[in-house]
Formats: structure tokens, C-alpha cells, sequence
């Protein structure tokens, strides 16, 4: 037993080629078995795990009326809801150094559910700090410590009502304090599925619930109980969450929705309500104000109106008082003149009195004068009666003196009291005075002149004439008085009528006045009248005009009521739209990145496994055969068979385990390892673990342990049958045979005779002719495989964007109405720059499109305003290559959408735009499309389904000469531009975006290139074995070394190039199911496989075969030639 | 000078620790159209003196002169085209390539020859004339080992080098084998050299060299050798 372990032993040391060749073959059998499988469970498992770390919601709830604490109780209450948490997110726009940018803010309301993974920095802890998105720091070029302001866009929302739904953030700016991982979000926002989305994620920033106060909750989300412990990649997961889903719609939606529904409507309800209680009251004090207007308007005119009258009254009185005044003055003037007429009578008596006077005292005069002279003459004659008759004259004088005193005295009282009679009855008693005094005079000159007669009557008659004269000369002083008495009476009378005259000139002028006064009290009056009426009528006017107003403002806030009613009655009811993580781009993501590279780690491996295995049975044969004489030895030396085996059962065990365990580790290590670095790019997960598969771990060594092993069982097996002398001696080397080919006599004939000796080999050795083949047929396939894999996503660009998609640059827009007025249209720019050669705007905006399974895709709508002209932009061919046109009514749909959601031609989808409006459709085409998924109608068949058509996008062509990426990235900037994609930069973009899959077919390639090189080294090291003899009998005949190699190499060429003639249809073949394999979404996975790509698949396999026969021809070199023809074993 | 020397020739094995010398200081000649027997037992170094002599391994010291041209020390190279123009191999298990025809496995040494003999001749000349089409399987070990002999034969070689070449034969054919290599030697004047253990057959050899632990240990002529016929072992 001892010297059989060092056999054993010795054997391990002495085929260490061999176990080499075993185990690595099993490692890459093994590897392949599980690499990709295990990498991408990795992905997956190690997403799982991040999710369930940060509890990714199961399921998300968004309502078209939003949603309430009421329905996150509700929804909590649910024994299967484990988490439950409101979500608010708003669109702002952000503002940071020169630049606006439209993210997506959300309070942080819960930190169990979506937890944000923080990858730098510290969580916000004040409400005006906040933590953004790796994607955020990526768009924005903001770090930690940089501080940004909001403003939000609530101008462009249309609906007053939503208005209201949308809170104010009360804080608006906020300074970055750390980096998150959204947990919704796990793709690398530097890295490759950048393309897939279709459109961009906005770059999301939390911030703490302090920062906002919102009435709803934007959404709901919420984690299903017991769904984290299952993995979410499995069939449970999804069974789990869609019947809690189902239950959800069938039990819970309802309810709320009609919950939600009618509590907007009655707040909408009592809104409105309360709105009409405060107009109907406005309304109500309205017309008490008008009606006020009115009654004070009416009593103020009453008022005028009267003190009009009054002013009349008063004028009336005035024009009484005037006449009276006037008949006053008549009165006055008609005494006046009669006055003056008795004045001037009685003046002109006076005058006439006073000049009889004057006369009688002119007479008077001459008599006396004549009375002197007779005097004088008498007087020599009367000198004694003059004494006498002075004497009696003196005394008579003295009497008639004192009567005309009296007479005088009662003139003057007459005349004092104006009395005319009396001044003439005075005047007359003067008068009568005088005529006595004259008679006195007479008489007493005769008595004198009869007592004294001569002397008195002389001196009487001198003193008669001295009294004469005296008198004379008093009845001039008394003229001269009384002239004096009349003038200054006259003077008087003058000045009192000039008086009177005066009086009545002022009573006239009063009277003037008055009546001046009394016309401009008249024009006041009339004036009064006018400014009454106008007032009256202003006043009446206003009011009505008040009237009127008030019956508008009623009317229009009936109708507003009555609306605003009405928009209640229209208020749909809500609806819940409950999505899964399969919404989430991420998580989709990762979903279909395993799922492809699995489903190529199931294909792929399969034909791998084949040919390892069967390779490595052809080893392990050979190693078997090689060993008969041995074998027989130890037979005849009394072994039993099973000790006998064993050698070879532990041989092979060691090796194929070796190998299993190398092929495990880099099936769950190495592999993943690699492939890590790959989905670092993509995805931004925290960590990646490695998990062994055990069905996968266990079952592909068992494979090859139990195919190795039991292959050398069998082959001891057949061999113990025989007995122990037949198997020392060498075994009948096998006979050589006439090849069909040499009864082809003509072409035989031209072979060189080496060429003979080659052809008769290959027909003699038919298990290694087959093995070759298959191997290399196989391995060819698989590189071809790979390659295809590598020209179909290559060729994608050029099919999708040379041969479909036309258009230069894709812009989408959202343009303010400021912006637009300002010339920043979309438009504008379109029209305005030179370097535009054609354009063609169109509505473009992602939607969504469910299936009549509910699996829904995201694609995009693009609705051009001018169907006719959009071959020219895109090319629109069915996938039978048939151009399409697209009319009113069609609605066309790319491939990859119509595969994903396995809908046909004529079937009916659900295509929900962004604001949630859906719409049942039938596909009219599917349309041959490689990149994206679109959906296509005319405007008209939009505009027929939804609302709110308008064009913000446009498929742009660029002159020739211009510069897309430059003028892409100067478009891109400017206001309101929202994206701008040019083919140009995708097509640059798009390697990167293909990592992964470079990456795979990177391992597919390899792996094959590793695998064809096992194989044939194999194949050539066991075909050296196997005829050691014949080479070394040829080396002896003096074949040199290089005539030995090609004797040996030629086969293997030849082989190989049958295996390669066979491999690369295979590998056509295997090609051609790639699209079925590789169902990703939003790209239909056209197979292209360049010409250049067969020769290099041959070349490689050639190129394998050089390098093999580099190392092979040092072991023929090897050969010795002692050693191999001494005996036979 | 012989027209074959082997002069001083050591030959020694490293096996680990120990050196085993296989050859040890043996010398000998033959001349030109000599039929030599080289006779000794198991392990005496006779194989690996005519492996050394035919160009297939390498002395550790001495000379092998072949027809006034030194062998040893000539390079891999040198020695291949040695073997082929110069020398003729007959194995005792034949070495024929199995999937030949009798006649193709004489062909594949004449390819290498350039004055090669005509393969169908030469296996005429062994007596083979009606088995050309023949693959070894379907030939008795005598008239496999016949194409072997035709086979060394073909090259037209200065040595014909034969390996105990009735060792897998039975009496009869052995002793026809022996005589077809007698007959060569004779009518084609080729140097023929013969090794054996069985010494019984020393007095066909016009020289006998006799072998004992990688020694020379007699050389003898013969004037006058023994037809194989005659000889009875």
C-alpha cells in the first residue's frame, strides 16, 4: 500500500501537465458555470440588501387629488403595511453662481422608509441645510458647504387650486451639508445608464419637513410586511407585493379615493360656500350702501329744493319791499315837488312882498323926499308945528312900532312854523300896521300940523320925514333883514329839498340796488334751479349706475359661484395610481442588467460546460489508456480493482476538485470582483457582497467531479474486463484504414505524401478529430457569440441614428410665458439662428404605457405639428422594414416597447401622460426602432384623447458645416431649454453606456479564448501522447524538428479549421436568438455582426491554435527518442 | 582509419544523487560492408552504444568517427540530418507507423533522402512485393519487421543499425530476418551492425563485439562468417 501511495503520488508529480490541464478546465467549466450568474446575484442581492438597509419602498402611491395624513393612517392601519410615510417632493428651481436649474426638493418627513444613504458630509439638521443627490452634485457642480436658493415655479401651474396644494417653502436658501445615495436612485450619475431613462432624473436635495408646510403629501410610500425578508429580485417578492397590490386596489383604493374625493369636495364645497356667504353679505352691504346713497341723495335734494323756494320767497319779498320803497319814493318825489312849489310860491310872495317893500320904500322914499323938500320948504314955514307933530308922531310910531313888533313876532312864528297862512296873515297885519302907522301919521301931521300947524307939522313933518327916513332906512334894514331872512329861508328850503332830492336820489339808488340785488338773487335762484336738477339728475344717474354696478358685481359673483359650483361637479374623483419599485429606473435597471447578463450566463455557459467536459473526459481516457501496461501489472500482481482505480479516482478527484474550487472562487470572487468594478460605474451602491449560489456552486463541480471521475472509473472499468496479460501487452495499435478520400483517386493522387499521411491521421483518429471540432466549433461560436454581442450594441448607434433617427439634435423646452414674450422662445431660437437648416416642432414628453397585464414602461410621446414632415426626421418603418406613414387615428409604437409589454399590432395599451391622463389606444404599428421607446401620433389624434396640446420640442438639422457637440452645449444653456440631446454627443456617449456589456462580452471573449486554448492544448498534448511512438520512430528516420512539428501541427490546423468552418454558423445561429436573450428595456437589440467580426473570430481561434503549437512543439521536441522506442509498455 | 570508429566513448546517466555510466571507456571499430555483432547481456550498454552510434543520444566523452566525419559533438540539427542520409534503423518491435501501408512506411523514410531507393524496389528486394498495400496490423511481425528492413533500407544508408531485430520473433522468421540482413550486407555493401544478446549468433558477424558493463570486452574477426542457415540456436 505504501509504494501504491508513492505510485499515486509519483503519478500526480509526473502528469502534472495533465492535472494542470484537468483542473483549469474544470475552473473555467466551473467558473463560467456560476461566474456570471453569481455576479449578478451579487448585483442584485447586494442592491436587495441596500434597500432593506435603507427600507426602499414596496409601493408608492400618487392620487390625482394627492394624498392626507388620513390616508397614511388608513394605509398604516393595514396589518400588511409595515411602513407607511407621506412623501412630498416639489419641482423648484434652483439657483447657485451664474446658473438656474430645475430639481426636485423633498422633505425629509421620515427617515425609516427611502432612507437616504449619506455618502459625504453630515445629514441637514437645520431646516435651512440639506443633503443632495450624487446626481445633484454632478448637474449642479455644487459640493458640501455650497449654499443654493429655490424659488418655486408655482407660476406656471394653471389651476388656482393647485396652487393652493402647493406650500411655500419657508425657507429659501439652503447650504449643502452632505451627499446622499437615494436609495430610489442607485445609478451612477457619471457613470452608463445616464442614456437609458430616456430622459435625465432630476437632481433631487432633501431638506428637513421644517422647511415647508404642504397640505398633502405628494405621494405615499410604503413598505409590505414580512416583503423585506424575501429577496425583491424573486417571483415571491413580486407575488407578495402584487397580491397586497391587488388587495390594495380591490379593498383600500376605493375607499380613499372616495374619502379623498369627497373631503376636497367639501372643502371645495365649504370653500365655496364660505366665498358666497361673504359675497352674498358684500352684496347685501352693497345695496344698503346704494339705498342709503339713495334716501340721502333724495333728502339732500329736498333740501336744496327747499332753500330754492325760500330763496324765491325771500326775492318775492324783496321785489314787495322794493315796490314799496319805489311807491315811497313816488310819494317822496310827488311831496318834494309840492314842497318845492308851495316854496317857491311862497318865496315868490315873499320876493313879491319884499319887492312891494322894496317899492313902497322906494316911494316912500321920493315922498319922503318930497315931504323934505316941502319940509324944507315948509320948514322955514312950520317951525313949531314940526315940534308937535314930531312929538305926536313920535308917540303914534312908537305905538304902530310895537304892533308891527307883534305882527312881526307873529310873522316869525309863522314862518317858523312855515305856515304860509299865517306869514301872510302876519305879513298882512304888518302890512295893516304900516297902513295904520301912515294913517297915524296923517293924522297926527294934521293935528300937529292943526297944533303946531306949520312948526309941528313941519318939525313933524321933518321929523316925519326923519322918521321917514329912519323908517326908511329900518324898513331897508328890514328889507334888507327880511331879503336876508327870505334868502337864507330860501337857502334853507333850497337845502332842505336838495335834501329831499338827495333822500330820494338815495332811496332811488337803493332802490337800484335793490333791484340789482334782487336780479342777481334771480340768476342765484335760476342758477340754484339748474345746479338742482343737474345734481338731481348726477345724484339719480350715480345711483343707478350704483344699481347697476351692484346687479353686475351680483351677477358675476353668481356666475363665479355657479362656476366655481360647477368645478366642484367637475372635480373627477380621484385616482390612486399605485406603483411598484419596477417604476423605479434603478431598480429596473438592475433588474434588466442581471437579467441580461444571466440570461447570457445561461446560454453561454451551457455550450462552455459541453466542451469542458468533454475535453476533459478525453484527458482522463488518455491518461487511462496510457497506464494499461500498468494496469495490467497491478491486476497480475493481485490488486483489486478497486485499489487499482483508485489511483485514478483520486487523480482525477484532485484535479477536477482543484478546479472546481479555483473555478468557485473566481466564479463567486474573481468574476464578481471584476464585474464590480463595472457596476460601480453604473450604480452608486454603497457595497457590493458576494453570496455563493449553492444549486449553481454545487451543481456545476459536481458536474465535472462526477463527469472526470466517472470517466476514469468507466475507462478502468472497461479495462479491468480484460485480463491482466492482454492489458501488459501493448495494445494492437490500431490498424490504419483506407480514408474515403484516396478512392477520390485523382485528387488523392495530388496529394504530397505527407499530405496523405495527414488526411489517413485525421480519418484514424475520429474521437480526437470529433473532440477538436466540436471544441473548436465551439469555442469559435462563443467568440463569434461575443463579437455579436459587441457589433450589436455598436451597430445600435449607427442603425438607430444613421439609419432611422435623422435629426441632429432633439430639444425640449419650457419656456415661462415672461421668457417667451421676451423673444426666448423655442421658437425664436429656432427661426433666429443661421445655423438651423430645418426644423420640425413637436410635443415631446415621457409617458407612460401599460399593457393589458398592467406592466408598465416609460416611453416617450412625440407628437409633431406636422406629421407629413416627419420622415424626414425619423424614419418610420414597420419591422418587416415597410416605410409607415403616420396619419390622424395611428398610433405608432416602437418594437422594444411592443416586446417588453407583449403587445401586437391592433392590440389596445394604456398610455398615461405625466399629469396622470389616461387613455386606452390601439397600436396601429410597431415601428422598427432600436434606442429608446417612442410613441407617435398626430396632433389632431392627441388632441383627440387629451388636453393641452403645445409644442415644446423639436427634431432639429444642423447646416453641414456646423459644429453639433458646440452648438448642442451653447443651445443646451440657454433659458428655458430643458434638455438637448444631439446623436452626435449619445453616439459618443453611448460605449460608456455599453460598459457592461463590453464588459461581458469581454469575459465571453476571454473565457472563450481560454477555453479554446485548453481545448486544444488538451486535444494536441493527448494526441502527442497518444502517438509518442510514431513521432519518435519518425524523428529517428531523421524527420527534423520543424517536419515533425508540421507532420503533427498540420492535423491540428486542419482540424481546427474544420471546427472553426463549423463554429461560425453556430455562432450565427446562437447570433440570432440575442434579441430574445437580451430583452432590455427601451432598446430593441438588433443582431449586426460584421464582416471583420468572423475573421477575427477564426483568427483568434487560429491565433490559439499558433500559441498551442508553440508549447506543443517543445513537448514533440521533447520527445526522446531512447526512451519511447525501447519497448513497448 | 576504420571507416567506422568508437573510441573512448563514456556515457553516464545522472539519477539523482547517483551517476550511472553506461558506457565506460568502450572502443571499437568496424570497416566498411562489415556485418558486426554487438553481443552482451541485459544492461551491458550495447543499446545505448548504437544509440549513441546512430545519432539518437549523445556520449558524455569519447569520439564516434562515421566514415571520416566526427558524430559526437555535432549539434541536434546536424544530428537529425544524420540520421536521416546516414543511417537505417531496424527496431526489434518494428516501429512502423500503424496507419501506413507497408509501402508508405518505406515512402516516409525515402521522402527524407534524396537519393533514396525506390520504396517498391526496396520492398521487393525484402520479399514483400505482394504485401505493398498492407497496413502493419495486417502483416505478420516477420513481415512487418521485413518492412522495417526495407524501411532502413530505402534511405540507402551508410549504417544499417538493427536493435535485436528477431528479439519479437519467432525461430524461423528470426533466422529469415537475420539472412535478409546478411543478404544486404553482403549484396549491398552496406555496413550493417547487429546487436544481440543472443550469442549464438556471433559466428554470422564478420566482426563480434562483445559487450560486458559498458565495456568492450573482445573483438573479435571472422574471415570467414557463418551463413544464418547454417547456425542452430
Amino acid at each position: 500500500m505504501h509504494a501504491y501511495g508513492k505510485d499515486i503520488l509519483r503519478t500526480l508529480r509526473k502528469e502534472k501537465k495533465r492535472f494542470f490541464a484537468i483542473a483549469v478546465i474544470t475552473t473555467l467549466g466551473v467558473m463560467m458555470f456560476s461566474g456570471l450568474q453569481a455576479s449578478c446575484t451579487d448585483l442584485r442581492r447586494s442592491a436587495d440588501l441596500f434597500f432593506d438597509g435603507h427600507t426602499l419602498h414596496d409601493l408608492e402611491i400618487v392620487s390625482t387629488l394627492g394624498l392626507t395624513a388620513d390616508d397614511v393612517e388608513a394605509l398604516s392601519a393595514l396589518s400588511d403595511t409595515e411602513e407607511v410615510a407621506g412623501r412630498y417632493v416639489e419641482k423648484v428651481t434652483a439657483s447657485f453662481a451664474d446658473n438656474t436649474m430645475d430639481i426636485d426638493l423633498e422633505l425629509l418627513y421620515d427617515d425609516r422608509i427611502d432612507r437616504p444613504y449619506l455618502a459625504q458630509g453630515r445629514m441637514c439638521e437645520a431646516p435651512d441645510e440639506t443633503i443632495v443627490s450624487q446626481r445633484f452634485v454632478r448637474d449642479t457642480g455644487l459640493g458640501v458647504g455650497d449654499t443654493f436658493t429655490i424659488t418655486e415655479n408655482t407660476a406656471e401651474e394653471e389651476d388656482a387650486e393647485e396652487d393652493e396644494e402647493e406650500a411655500d417653502f419657508l425657507v429659501t436658501r439652503f447650504t449643502i451639508t452632505g451627499v446622499f445615495t437615494d436609495v430610489r436612485d442607485v445609478n451612477n450619475p457619471y457613470g452608463a445608464t445616464a442614456y437609458r431613462g430616456g430622459m435625465d432624473i432630476t437632481p433631487l436635495a432633501f431638506v428637513l419637513p421644517e422647511a415647508a408646510a404642504p397640505d398633502v403629501y405628494t405621494s405615499v410610500v410604503l413598505t409590505v410586511t414580512d416583503a423585506k425578508e424575501l429577496f425583491c429580485f424573486d417571483d415571491a417578492y413580486v407575488q407578495k407585493v402584487r397580491t397586497f397590490r391587488r388587495y390594495l386596489e380591490e379593498e383600500i383604493k376605493e375607499q380613499r379615493e372616495e374619502a379623498r374625493y369627497t373631503s376636497v369636495v367639501q372643502e371645495a364645497t365649504e370653500k365655496v360656500d364660505e366665498a358666497e356667504e361673504d359675497v352674498r353679505k358684500e352684496l347685501a352691504d352693497a345695496l344698503r350702501e346704494l339705498e342709503e346713497g339713495e334716501e340721502e341723495l333724495n333728502e339732500e335734494l329736498a333740501k336744496a329744493l327747499q332753500e330754492l323756494v325760500d330763496a324765491q320767497k325771500k326775492i318775492e319779498e324783496a321785489e314787495a319791499e322794493l315796490a314799496d320803497a319805489r311807491r315811497e319814493l313816488a310819494e317822496a318825489e310827488a311831496e318834494l315837488a309840492d314842497k318845492e312849489q308851495e316854496a317857491a310860491d311862497a318865496f315868490a310872495k315873499a320876493h313879491e312882498e319884499l319887492d312891494g317893500a322894496w317899492a313902497t320904500l322906494i316911494e316912500k322914499a321920493s315922498e319922503l323926499d318930497v315931504a323934505a323938500y316941502q319940509l324944507a320948504e315948509g320948514e322955514s314955514a312950520l317951525a313949531e308945528g314940526i315940534a308937535q307933530a314930531d312929538a305926536a308922531e313920535a308917540a303914534a310910531r312908537s305905538d304902530i312900532a310895537t304892533q308891527r313888533q307883534q305882527a312881526q313876532v307873529l310873522l316869525a312864528q309863522a314862518q317858523a312854523i312855515s305856515d304860509p297862512v299865517m306869514v301872510a296873515m302876519a305879513q298882512a297885519a304888518l302890512a295893516q300896521i304900516d297902513a295904520g302907522e301912515a294913517d297915524l301919521n296923517a293924522r297926527m301931521a294934521q293935528e300937529r300940523a292943526r297944533i303946531e300947524e306949520q312948526r309941528a307939522r313941519l318939525s313933524q313933518a321933518r321929523m316925519e320925514i326923519d322918521n321917514g327916513r329912519a323908517q326908511i332906512e329900518e324898513g331897508w334894514k328890514e328889507y334888507d333883514e327880511g331879503l336876508a331872512e327870505l334868502e337864507r329861508e330860501e337857502a334853507e328850503a333850497a337845502a332842505e329839498i336838495a335834501d329831499a332830492r338827495r333822500k330820494i336820489e338815495d332811496a332811488r339808488r337803493e332802490i337800484a340796488d335793490g333791484e340789482a340785488e334782487l336780479a342777481d338773487a334771480r340768476k342765484e335762484l335760476a342758477d340754484g334751479y339748474a345746479e338742482y336738477e343737474q345734481a338731481k339728475e348726477e345724484g339719480e344717474q350715480e345711483l343707478a349706475e350704483g344699481y347697476e354696478e351692484y346687479e353686475e358685481g351680483r351677477q358675476e359673483a353668481e356666475e363665479e359661484i355657479a362656476s366655481a359650483r360647477e368645478e366642484i361637479e367637475e372635480i373627477d374623483m380621484a385616482t390612486w395610481y399605485i406603483r411598484d419599485r419596477d417604476a423605479m429606473s434603478a431598480f429596473n435597471n438592475i433588474k434588466s442588467d442581471s437579467e441580461a447578463i444571466e440570461s447570457i450566463g445561461t446560454v453561454f455557459p451551457v455550450v462552455f460546460f459541453l466542451v469542458a467536459i468533454l475535453i476533459s473526459l478525453t484527458a482522463v481516457t488518455r491518461m487511462v489508456e496510457e497506464d494499461r501496461g500498468l494496469l495490467g501489472t497491478y491486476k497480475a500482481l493481485g490488486f483489486s480493482d478497486v485499489r487499482i482505480r483508485r489511483k485514478y479516482m483520486i487523480f482525477t478527484s484532485a484535479a477536477s476538485i482543484t478546479g472546481s474550487v479555483v473555478g468557485s472562487v473566481c466564479a463567486f470572487c474573481g468574476l464578481p470582483a471584476f464585474l464590480f468594478r463595472i457596476f460601480d460605474i453604473m450604480y452608486i451602491l454603497p457595497g457590493y457582497g458576494m453570496f455563493f449560489l449553492p444549486v449553481h456552486g454545487l451543481l456545476g463541480p459536481l458536474v465535472f467531479i462526477l463527469g472526470i471521475v466517472g470517466a476514469a472509473y468507466l475507462t478502468c472499468l472497461t479495462m479491468m474486463r480484460e485480463t491482466p496479460a492482454s492489458l501488459m501487452r501493448p495494445k494492437s495499435p490500431r490498424a490504419g484504414k483506407r480514408v474515403w478520400l484516396e478512392k477520390v483517386t485523382f485528387l488523392w493522387e495530388r496529394l504530397s505524401f505527407l499530405n496523405k499521411v495527414t488526411a489517413r491521421n485525421l480519418y484514424r483518429y475520429k474521437k480526437r478529430l470529433l473532440m477538436t471540432v466540436f471544441g473548436i466549433a465551439g469555442c469559435t461560436a462563443l467568440l463569434l457569440f461575443g463579437f455579436a454581442i459587441r457589433d450589436s450594441v455598436h451597430g445600435l448607434m449607427p442603425r438607430q441614428y444613421d439609419e432611422t433617427s435623422l435629426y441632429d439634435l432633439l430639444v425640449v423646452a419650457s419656456m415661462t410665458e415672461e421668457e417667451a414674450e421676451e423673444g426666448k422662445s423655442l421658437h425664436d431660437y429656432l427661426t433666429r439662428d443661421e445655423e438651423i437648416a430645418s426644423y420640425l416642432e413637436c410635443h415631446i414628453t415621457n409617458v407612460k404605457i401599460h399593457n393589458a397585464a398592467d406592466e408598465e414602461l416609460s416611453v416617450q410621446l412625440i407628437v409633431p405639428s406636422s406629421p407629413e414632415r416627419i420622415q424626414d426626421y425619423i424614419v418610420l418603418r414597420d419591422t418587416h422594414g415597410t416605410p409607415v406613414t403616420l396619419s390622424d387615428g395611428d398610433v405608432l409604437v416602437t418594437r422594444n416597447a411592443a416586446e417588453m409589454l407583449s403587445f401586437a399590432e391592433g392590440d389596445e395599451v394604456r398610455i398615461q401622460l405625466p399629469d396622470l391622463q389616461t387613455k386606452e389606444v390601439g397600436v396601429t404599428h410597431v415601428l422598427q426602432y432600436y434606442l429608446g421607446n417612442v410613441v407617435f401620433m398626430t396632433q389632431k389624434t392627441y388632441m383627440q384623447w387629451f388636453e393641452d396640446f403645445e409644442t415644446n420640442g423639436a427634431m432639429v438639422m444642423l447646416e453641414n458645416e456646423v459644429d453639433e457637440e458646440a452648438y448642442r452645449e451653447d443651445f443646451a444653456t440657454r433659458e428655458g431649454v430643458l434638455t438637448c440631446l444631439s446623436t452626435a454627443q449619445v453616439k459618443s456617449q453611448f460605449s460608456q453606456t455599453f460598459l457592461m456589456m463590453d464588459a461581458v462580452v469581454a469575459i465571453i471573449i476571454g473565457m472563450s479564448a481560454l477555453l479554446a486554448f485548453a481545448v486544444l492544448f488538451t486535444l494536441s498534448t493527448t494526441n502527442i501522447s497518444e502517438r509518442e511512438r510514431e513521432l519518435a520512430t519518425i524523428k529517428v528516420l531523421g524527420f527534423y524538428d520543424r517536419e515533425v512539428h508540421a507532420y503533427v501541427d498540420k492535423e491540428t490546423l486542419i482540424l481546427t479549421m474544420i471546427g472553426v468552418i463549423i463554429g461560425i454558423p453556430v455562432g450565427y445561429l446562437f447570433s440570432l436568438s440575442l434579441p430574445y436573450i437580451l430583452r432590455l428595456p427601451s432598446m430593441y437589440f438588433a443582431v449586426t455582426l460584421n464582416h471583420i467580426s468572423y475573421v477575427y473570430a477564426a483568427v483568434l481561434s487560429l491565433v490559439f491554435l499558433l500559441a498551442v503549437n508553440l508549447i506543443t512543439d517543445r513537448y514533440l521536441n521533447r520527445i526522446d527518442m531512447v526512451e519511447a522506442l525501447k519497448s513497448v509498455e | 582509419m576504420a571507416y567506422l570508429e568508437f573510441q573512448h566513448i563514456v556515457k553516464e546517466y545522472q539519477t539523482g544523487e547517483t551517476v550511472i555510466r553506461a558506457l565506460d571507456d568502450a572502443s571499437f571499430t568496424v570497416e566498411k560492408g562489415e556485418l558486426a555483432v554487438i553481443l552482451g547481456t541485459s544492461g551491458a550498454g550495447k543499446t545505448t552504444a548504437l544509440n549513441i552510434l546512430g545519432g539518437m543520444d549523445t556520449a558524455t566523452q569519447g569520439q564516434v568517427i562515421v566514415d571520416g566525419k566526427e558524430v559526437t559533438g555535432l549539434s541536434k540539427y546536424d544530428l537529425t540530418t544524420y540520421r536521416r542520409t546516414d543511417i537505417g534503423f531496424v527496431f526489434q518491435f518494428y516501429n512502423l507507423v500503424p496507419n501506413l501501408t507497408a509501402l508508405e512506411n518505406v515512402e516516409l523514410a525515402a521522402q527524407v533522402k534524396s537519393d533514396a531507393l525506390d520504396a517498391r524496389e526496396t520492398l521487393e528486394k525484402v520479399g514483400l512485393s505482394d504485401r505493398l498495400g498492407h497496413f502493419p496490423a495486417q502483416l505478420s511481425g516477420g513481415e512487418q519487421q521485413r518492412v522495417s528492413i526495407a524501411r532502413a533500407l530505402a534511405k540507402n544508408p551508410k549504417l544499417l543499425l538493427c536493435d535485436e531485430p528477431t528479439g519479437a520473433l519467432d525461430y524461423v522468421t528470426g533466422k529469415q530476418i537475420l539472412t535478409l540482413l546478411q543478404d544486404t550486407c553482403r549484396n549491398e555493401k552496406i555496413t550493417v551492425l547487429i546487436i544481440t544478446h543472443n550469442s549464438a549468433l556471433a559466428p554470422m558477424a564478420d566482426r563480434l563485439i562483445r559487450f560486458k558493463s559498458g565495456k568492450v570486452t573482445q573483438i573479435t574477426t571472422n574471415d570467414h562468417p557463418t551463413p544464418i542457415a547454417e547456425i542452430e540456436w
